[in-house]
């Protein structure tokens, strides 16, 4: 933020030096508009600009200054020479009011340079009632609540049709109001005009909607401050307390707006007591009737039941537990459907069939609820990146793209940690100080940007910074040095860099307070495969250091094509799959680069049968899944594919280390289990 | 679901390994089943049998007689598979190792479990929680953590 | 795609710490140092929220507004006026030229996005 400060400190020079000289000009010809105009504007970029760096005195001084040259600009009264000499006087003054932490004897002079201010403005209005006014555009008067007991307010919106005109979207307004508080909404469509009648242009709809919320009436009338103007706004208090989903409570309003009677607010506890079932108050009978009333008006505004509300909140627990649930489904499923396949009875074959149909739209909608963006935690880099920045005394900007990439609920939450880890490293680590920066010639200020993207069924996530890169050799010479890798290693610069993962492995000569903090990178490294995920690191010296993490999109439940080998069973995810052919032996025979061809494209391949359970029964004809990724073919030759199946992942768990072909395992309608194989991985691995 | 470690108990389940006797606190078992069929997995070490599905989660196991460093020996009616939970890093974990025979249950005070030998059997030490007396047996109680929280082991150390 | 905004003030001060602040919020953002510099920039593109200063040399900002709505593809894009706090005849004069909304300095980028979620998501 210094570069900005400095650079406005620059600016309030010049703007003294412009005011100086519009000043002189006027000494000349105290009626020039322009240069008044000039005068005035400076004034007003000064004040505003002050208060946004911390300049609050300078702010302070210069507001008055302003009101005092409004007088001249509105040509209420003529500038004098007394003016321009008090003003000339008061530019030092300014000058040296620039200052963030004022002392005592700033806070005198600002007080003195006010109070003079107000004299010249005095001299000129004195005869004047002020006009000045502070207030805002209300619709109503303000009722005091407590801050934190929560009221449940009636809102009723009906923007004008040219609303569009000025660029407003209403529907931002109604998005704002959910934010504060739980929201009822209705919306109104009797402005719509025949479907020919309809002008794209214009806003034919309008909002009726119950909030309750803890926020004063000032803060629901401070959403619509920009349309106040452009629409019709009434707020009405209807209950303390949260009313919004009592459907008597709301049709007893609306009755009363209906009939334009005047609303008493309700008291919760009373309606409460009505609508629990047993609850009995003293005069039962007058209360019934009242409830009899408006039970005939609940009908009426049926519009109003909660199916209108736009979103709930869901305790996510509860996702977990809804995604648990659907899983178990998915897995009881696959034993009824194994179960009807035996017996053959047309009825059980039609309701399995049904049932599993079900059961996959279940999931999706599990799957599409447990889902949520990579924004969510992005405020957390963001505030990372400007708290340490700031603090390792190095500047660098976050840019941030694809943020709205989807993942599971679950993956993201496990993946915070860990990527704030790398960032921490990048900034620590990564980006130079400005002056080495200065001196490799590089853009002063550093830049980490984080990129996230899908790719087929899983998520790739590349964190780059453009610092040092990392010292290759260094690295090689420190693992050797502490035992991970021996002298002979013969090791690809990647594969180096990825030393830096292992357990015991610090780069920094001295472990800083930065990123000695927190996990560490074999913990960040960890993290992510616990999720099924891998990192890589790609690097060049003075250049870039990249962090790039895969993840799946979703922990528990994929489409996969189940196939087997041997007596195993195996699942490939459906989404990698490209192409299935039937191959014969001699055609991946003799073949000693492990190369396929299949219709005029060559491909490398792994016979899981030769390379799980050697050549023992490896039959003549066998299959060739063609699976993709990133551009890149790979053949998985197996037996026999079985047919299309939803795996629920199952971990293999920690115990089972170094398995990583394999990313869990997936219980079969038999009971059996099915590996999930991981492709991306045996493609590293085999390819 | 998550099975649970039972802290406190002094009864020791006790079970054989070719010519040794062990014994796991019980209040780490948390099943004996008969051999169920494992699903083997590629490319593991050969005292990893594979995983099985054990009330809908998957489960490890080991063989007892490899990962401790015995010979292999074909299944007889009395193996069978031990279901243990212990903690690791700090989280509870299952798994199941494949023994010999299961034998029985017995109760041990404290000051009936003596510290290991420090040179003796050529145990390795550090996975024996204590050694004991059971009918004039030698018996080893096992340090559980320890022996899960290592890749490779062997519990013998290399003699011959 | 990130949204894309066009920052509009003659002081760079005050456009640097904009442009800044947004893009720190994941906005692209453009900077123009008047409204007739701001005018080059809608050459068809997407712009996404347009914020200008209201004193400007050259086009001041309800002068931009004006020529921005005259624009058949920006005619429905929000617009906010930076102005300060005394200037509600100044609020008012924007709100005819078709200013959606305003931002009063001083601010702080938690009123930057309050009053920018208003108009934009």
């Amino acid at each position: 933020m210094n570069s900005f400060v400095g650079k406005f400190k620059g600016e309030v020079r010049e703007y003294c030096e412009r005011l100086e000289s519009g000043l002189l000009l006027l000494e000349q010809d105290p009626e020039n508009e322009q240069v008044i105009g000039e005068i005035f504007r400076i004034m007003h970029t000064m004040k505003g600009s002050g208060g946004m760096f911390g300049f609050d005195l300078l702010s302070d001084v210069t507001h008055d200054l302003e009101s005092l040259f409004e007088i001249f600009k509105s040509k209420r009264h003529k500038i004098d020479s007394e003016v321009i000499s008090f003003t000339l006087n008061s530019l030092d003054g300014l000058l040296n009011l620039m200052i963030q932490k004022p002392k005592k004897e700033h806070l005198l002079q600002a007080k003195k340079m006010k109070a003079d201010t107000l004299l010249q403005i005095a001299r000129f209005t004195a005869s004047e009632i002020s006009t000045e006014t502070e207030d805002r555009p209300t619709t109503s008067s303000p009722s005091p609540v407590p801050a934190t007991a929560q009221t449940t307010w009636y809102i009723s919106f009906i923007p004008d049709e040219k609303i569009f005109n000025n660029g407003t979207n209403p529907l931002y307004l109604i998005d704002e109001l959910n934010a504060l508080g739980e929201c009822n909404v209705q919306v109104l469509l009797d402005r719509l005009p025949k479907l020919g009648e309809i002008n794209p242009s214009l806003c034919y709809v309008s909002w009726n909607l119950f909030i309750a919320t803890s926020e004063q009436m000032e803060t629901l009338q401070d959403v619509f401050i920009f349309v106040a103007d452009q629409a019709q706004i009434e707020i009405v208090k209807v209950s303390s307390g949260n009313s919004v989903r009592n459907e008597r409570v709301l049709a007893d309003f609306l009755n009363a707006q209906q009939n334009q009677e005047k609303w008493e607010p309700a008291e919760l506890e009373i309606f409460k007591a009505l609508t629990e079932p047993g609850a009995s108050l003293p005069e039962v009978s007058e209360e019934d009737n009242i409830s009899t009333k408006s039970a005939g008006e609940i009908a009426k505004n049926a519009v109003f039941a909660p199916a209108t509300v736009d979103s709930i909140r869901v305790d996510s627990v509860k996702i977990d537990q809804y995604m648990n649930l659907v899983s178990e489904l998915i897995t009881a499923q696959s034993r009824l459907e194994q179960i009807s396949s035996t017996l053959k009875v047309p009825e059980l074959d039609a309701i399995s069939e049904t049932f599993g149909k079900l059961g996959r739209q279940l999931r999706d909608n599990a799957f599409d609820m447990s889902l949520i963006p990579l924004q969510s935690i992005g405020t957390r880099f963001k505030r990372l990146v400007h708290d340490l920045s700031k603090s390792l005394g190095k500047e660098v900007v976050l840019v941030t793209e694809g943020m709205e990439t989807e993942l599971d609920k679950n993956i993201i939450e496990k993946l915070t940690e860990p990527m704030l880890h790398i960032i921490r490293n990048s900034l620590d680590h990564g980006i130079e100080s400005s002056k080495i920066r200065q001196e490799k010639k590089k853009e002063l200020v550093g830049t980490i940007s984080i990129k996230a993207y899908t790719v087929g069924s899983s998520v790739r996530i590349d964190i780059e910074d453009d610092g040092a890169g990392l010292d290759i050799e260094k690295i090689r010479q420190k693992a050797i040095e502490k035992g991970i890798i021996t002298g002979q290693a013969r090791l690809t610069s990647e594969e180096t860099a990825l030393l830096i993962l292992e357990p015991g492995f610090s780069t920094s000569e001295v472990v800083t307070d930065v990123s000695g903090r927190g996990i560490g990178m074999d913990v960040a490294r960890k993290r992510i495969q616990e999720m099924r995920g891998s990192i890589e690191i790609y690097t060049e010296k003075d250049r870039y250091t990249r962090f790039s993490i895969q993840l799946p999109l979703s922990l528990s439940i994929i489409d996969g094509l189940l196939v087997s080998v041997m007596d195993s069973s195996f699942v490939i995810a459906s989404a990698v799959i490209k192409k299935i052919y039937t191959i014969s032996r001699s055609s991946l025979k003799n073949d000693f680069r492990q190369v396929v061809e299949i219709e005029g494209i060559q491909f490398p391949y792994l016979n899981m049968h030769e390379e799980f359970f050697g050549q023992n029964s490896l039959p003549e004809e066998q299959y060739v899944v063609v699976v993709g990724f990133d551009n890149q073919l790979f053949g998985l030759v197996v037996d026999e594919v079985i047919r299309e199946y939803q795996a629920v992942i199952k971990p293999l768990g920690k115990l089972l280390k170094g398995h990583d072909i394999f990313s869990g395992a997936s219980i079969l309608g038999t009971g059996q289990l099915a590996l999930v194989v991981d492709t991306n991985k045996i493609i590293k691995k085999y390819s | 679901m998550a099975a649970e470690i039972i802290h406190g108990l002094d009864s020791y389940l006790t079970f054989r390994l070719g010519s040794e006797y062990f014994g796991v606190n019980i209040g780490h078992v948390t099943k004996i089943l008969g051999l169920v069929s494992v699903t083997r997995v590629p490319n593991s070490p050969r005292y990893f049998k594979g995983i099985i599905n054990h009330f809908g989660e998957v489960l490890p196991v080991f063989d007892g007689r490899l990962k401790f460093g015995f010979q292999e020996v074909e299944n007889t009616r009395n193996t069978c598979i031990l279901i243990l939970v212990f903690e690791l890093d700090g989280q509870v974990l299952s798994s199941g190792i494949i023994v010999d025979s299961v034998e029985k249950v017995v109760v041990l005070d404290r000051d009936q479990i003596k510290s290991p030998p420090s040179v003796g059997k050529g145990f390795n030490n550090e996975f024996i929680y204590g050694i004991s007396n059971v009918n004039d047996e030698f018996l080893i109680i096992l340090n559980l953590e320890k022996i899960f929280s290592e890749e490779e082991i062997s519990i013998i150390n290399t003699v011959d | 795609m990130s949204k894309q905004i066009l920052v509009v003030d003659d002081s760079e001060s005050i456009r640097e710490v904009l442009a800044f602040s947004l893009r720190n919020e994941g906005y692209e953002v453009l900077v123009a140092q008047d409204g007739m510099d701001a005018l080059q920039y809608f050459d068809g593109r997407t712009i996404d929220l347009l914020l200008t200063d209201y004193h400007m040399p050259n086009l001041n900002g309800l002068e931009l507004i004006l020529k921005v709505r005259s624009m058949d593809s920006y005619k429905f894009i929000p617009i906010l006026v930076l102005t300060t706090e005394n200037q509600i005849d100044m609020v008012k004069e924007a709100r005819e030229s078709g200013a959606t909304g305003w931002l009063m300095k001083p601010f702080n980028t938690q009123k930057l996005l309050q009053t920018l979620h208003k108009v934009i998501r």
